[in-house]
């Protein structure tokens, strides 16, 4: 199972950002709250149905 | 540009049995003068579409018992002098990511949830209904309107009429199919990437993608939430607006749903386009080293066709039009990937093999990605916008090629290979694909026209007053040869 | 200057996604990831710095004239 250090190491190398080493725990920290709010966000079923709140128009 | 008349006609065919290659509005002048029913015509036509499904894949269900009752109520009002317009017993076909009472939805998917759509019509389907319209059955979809065909999923396999060993292609693929080959006289299907005009371009018909919002899509399996549009199918860019003026207007229940008067299209197909601006945007879509030269004569040729009746035209540019399409594709992907995560990580196997890895790709861009191809389409709208200030329509091919070989197809090549139907999604633009001739091998060849927003009277009288000087659309697969591979 | 090849890429990205897939599955992601990403960094392009997104939020829509 591949640890969030790892995958960290994925979105970084990505997104073409190298962080100095004192920024890489708080870094790591942000990571994982994101990887666990992703995670909450697409467990809540009562959304499972629901159209995004941002809309598009051809006329704008 | 000559046109191979040993194909068959639908004037040849009309002597025989075959009302099915009839186009709506004939049909419906039939119906009136009593010289076909809507039971007969529909029972041809059920019989037509199961004995073909082994060979063709047209269907994932045959609705036949309640056709014929739908069928039967139309003969009834008939009879009785009620006359709900032109749709009145016209046999159609629905696409199968969409709501339709008396039938499940599949989305040709072990994935979707069984219970979804049930009992239900989606808004669309519900004012085809209430026209007197007859459902034929559910056609056959790409997988969530989106993958590729896996045979050991257990569903129709869908297959071009014109060539089962070429792709019938998707999303569509069942109503393309259908209205191709006489089992249905028209359809719904969505699009939200090319997936209407692409089977409509291959299967030799007429296919609309509509102006976003134009036609509700509550009721529909998403599939990219800010690009998925309903549209109609059928033989002509006539049978389009006949079927448009019904399932357009405003509903509530579809947030993206527009609120914009609906014209009864149909009267407004007069043949008159003297005065029409034609933009002809040569980079990538007419000098792309990958669009086929005959695929481009054949654009051009009816691009002159419509000078000779007195419109103009004239080459222009749009600029970053490759990256366009690669906007439609990466907003397409976080999209939908958004709708299947949880499933993909849940029942990735449940999934076809050449679904899921497209899919999947939406776990591949970032938030940010997503976010800046939003601006890129912000940015790309308007420069449309500005074209569209000195022209009244735009004229490309609608893919790069004929219907290619089942065979060498690979979800990856959508990558690589240029494509002329994402862009008009990505503005959000009414476009039509319809028919523009044959390759010397007999497989159909398609334009796309393409107006500004809610311009779909132009886009469909353009293609009406082509139509009205060719036969292309008329024109059908030879079928008959199919019923000895069907038996 | 890159350090991770697309393969680590490809892994690590799957492995975020919870998704497991077949070796013949990860060497098509393996082999279409740089085109992937050369096509979606080609959006970022110097004149959008200030372009909005075209997808719009309106709050009014929740509360029912």
């Amino acid at each position: 199972m591949h640890s969030n250090e790892e995958k960290l190491a994925v979105v970084l190398e990505m997104s073409g950002i190298t962080p100095p080493a004192e920024d890489q725990e708080a870094i790591l920290r942000a990571f994982s709250t994101g990887r666990e709010l992703s995670k909450l966000i697409f467990s809540v079923a009562q959304a499972r149905y629901e159209e995004p709140a941002l809309i598009f128009s051809a006329r704008v | 540009m000559s046109t191979d008349l040993s194909m068959n006609s639908s004037a040849a065919d009309a002597a025989s049995h075959s009302h099915k290659f009839l186009t709506i509005a004939d049909a419906a002048a039939a119906l009136r003068d009593g010289s076909i029913t809507s039971v007969a015509l529909t029972a041809d036509i059920v019989e037509k579409a199961t004995a073909l499904n082994p060979a063709l894949g047209a269907y994932v269900t045959i609705t036949g018992d309640a056709a014929l009752a739908q069928a039967a109520a139309a003969d009834v009002a008939f009879a009785a002098g009620n006359d709900f317009g032109p749709l009145q017993g016209i046999p159609l076909a629905i696409k199968d990511i969409i709501a339709m009472k008396g039938a499940g939805t599949t989305a040709n998917s072990r994935v979707l949830d069984p219970a979804w759509g049930a009992g239900t019509d989606a808004p669309v389907v519900a004012r085809l209904r209430a026209a007197g319209s007859v459902f034929v059955g559910k056609s056959t979809t790409s997988e969530f309107a989106l993958g590729m065909p896996d045979a050991s999923k257990g569903f129709p396999v869908p297959h071009n009429p014109w060539d089962v060993e070429r792709t019938p292609a998707g999303s569509s693929s069942g109503t393309g199919i259908a209205v191709a080959a006489g089992l249905a006289l028209g359809g719904l299907g969505t699009d939200t990437g090319g997936s209407v005009r692409g089977p409509a371009c291959v299967n030799g018909h007429t296919g609309l993608k509509v102006t976003f919002g134009r036609v509700p899509k509550s009721g529909v399996v998403p599939l990219a939430f800010s690009l998925d549009s309903i549209g109609p199918m059928a033989r002509s860019a006539y049978d389009c607006a006949l079927l448009l003026e019904v399932m357009a207007g405003y509903d509530a229940s579809d947030p993206n749903a527009a609120d914009v008067e609906v014209p009864k299209y149909s009267e407004l197909l007069n043949g008159d386009i003297d005065g029409l601006k034609i933009g002809l945007p040569i980079p990538y879509f007419f000098d792309h080293d990958q669009l086929e030269p005959e695929v481009r004569d054949a654009v051009l040729s009816g691009v002159q066709q419509l000078v000779g009746m007195g419109a103009t035209s004239k080459e222009m540019a749009l600029p970053y039009a490759a990256e366009a399409k690669d906007a439609n594709m990466l907003i397409l992907g976080a999209e939908a990937y958004a709708y299947h995560r949880n499933n993909l990580v849940n029942r990735w196997e449940d999934y076809g093999n050449l679904t899921r890895p497209t899919l999947a790709r939406g776990a591949f861009y970032t938030a940010a990605d997503y976010a800046q191809a939003s601006r890129f389409r912000s940015m790309w709208s308007a420069e449309v916008a500005k074209a569209f200030e000195h022209y009244d329509v735009l004229i490309t091919p609608s893919a790069p090629s004929p219907a290619q070989l089942v065979k060498d197809m690979d979800p990856s090549q959508r990558l690589v290979q240029p494509s002329y139907t994402g862009h008009w999604n990505l503005t959000g633009l009414p476009a039509v694909a319809i028919p523009s001739g044959f390759t010397a091998s007999g497989l159909p060849l398609s334009m796309q026209i393409i107006g500004k927003p809610f311009a779909e009277a132009t886009v469909l009288k353009v293609a009406d007053a082509l139509q009205r000087v060719t036969n292309w659309h008329l024109l059908h697969p030879p079928v008959e040869t199919l019923y000895a591979t069907a038996a | 200057m890159p350090t991770l090849d697309s393969e680590a890429i490809v892994t690590g990205l799957l492995a975020a996604a919870q998704l497991t897939v077949s070796p013949q599955e990860k060497a098509t992601f393996v082999k279409d990831y740089p085109l992937m990403r050369s096509n979606a960094d080609a959006l970022y392009l110097a004149e959008l710095e200030f372009v909005e997104p075209a997808v719009t939020f309106d709050p009014t829509v929740y509360y029912p004239a």
